[in-house]
């Protein structure tokens, strides 16, 4: 069983973006988000064969999008 | 391209290894909302990993959903940094025109009591329209064709 981490620095990712990217992926692998003071990191096991190459990536592209999606939304 | 190897573009550091470029940007002269703007360009591209390098750096990290060759690499490093500029940009000049941008959007708003040009326009053509309309195509056909107002047509009278 091969598990894979994202680290999402607080400072620089939105929780609520952390979560939804989460939510989306939920089906496609076993989640677990950790935190500490600085990090929120995302442990992801038992990913589907057909994205297990790239979900750690695809997760943190989605974290992004919706964070700056995010930023924008309030700044507006 | 195996080894990781540093390279350095006028004041514009960056690290290149196997399908990936890694940069140290500094806060002080490219905002975060830059850094936001440039690197979320790249999505449809690559898988772009954000993380605090130290106090006011932010360190980037590209990797290429494809296959890249070294110099294709340079080229995405290039334009991040191109890209990094124009933000700059546009959130100066989206800062130092927000209070025009405010006036308008007040003016806007609290001179609603007036009409609009358009709305003044088409009140002028509709004016104008229904003073000389001699056929009077205003009027609704139902109102000028009802048989209780018109007179029997022809063939209704050969009846």
């Amino acid at each position: 069983m091969s598990e894979q981490q994202v680290r999402f620095h607080r400072s620089l990712y939105a929780t609520e973006a952390i979560d939804e990217a989460v939510r989306a992926f939920a089906d496609l692998a076993t989640l677990k988000v950790l935190s500490n003071a600085e990090d929120v990191i995302v442990v992801i096991e038992h990913a589907h064969e057909s994205v297990r190459d790239v979900i750690a990536d695809e997760l943190a592209n989605f974290a992004l999008s919706e964070t700056v999606a995010r930023t924008r939304e309030a700044r507006s | 391209m195996s080894e990781a190897s540093a390279a350095e573009m006028a004041d514009f550091e960056y690290e290149l290894s196997e399908r990936q470029i890694r940069f140290v940007i500094d806060e002080r002269i490219y905002p975060r909302d830059a850094i936001y703007g440039a690197t979320y360009i790249f999505v449809d591209r690559c898988y772009v990993l954000l993380d605090r390098a130290a106090d006011e750096k932010v360190s980037v990290r590209l990797r290429t959903k494809a296959a890249a060759s070294e110099a294709e690499l340079e080229a995405l490093a290039g334009e991040l940094a191109n890209e990094l500029l124009n933000q700059v940009l546009r959130l100066r000049v989206g800062e130092s025109t927000s209070r025009i941008r405010e006036y308008y959007m007040a003016r806007a708003f609290f001179a609603s009591d007036q009409k609009s040009t358009i709305d003044q326009l088409l009140a002028e053509l509709d004016a104008e329209e229904m003073a000389e309309a001699p056929l009077e195509v205003a009027v609704p056909w139902e109102k000028k064709a009802s048989p209780s107002e018109t007179e029997a047509t022809p063939a209704e009278k050969t009846q």
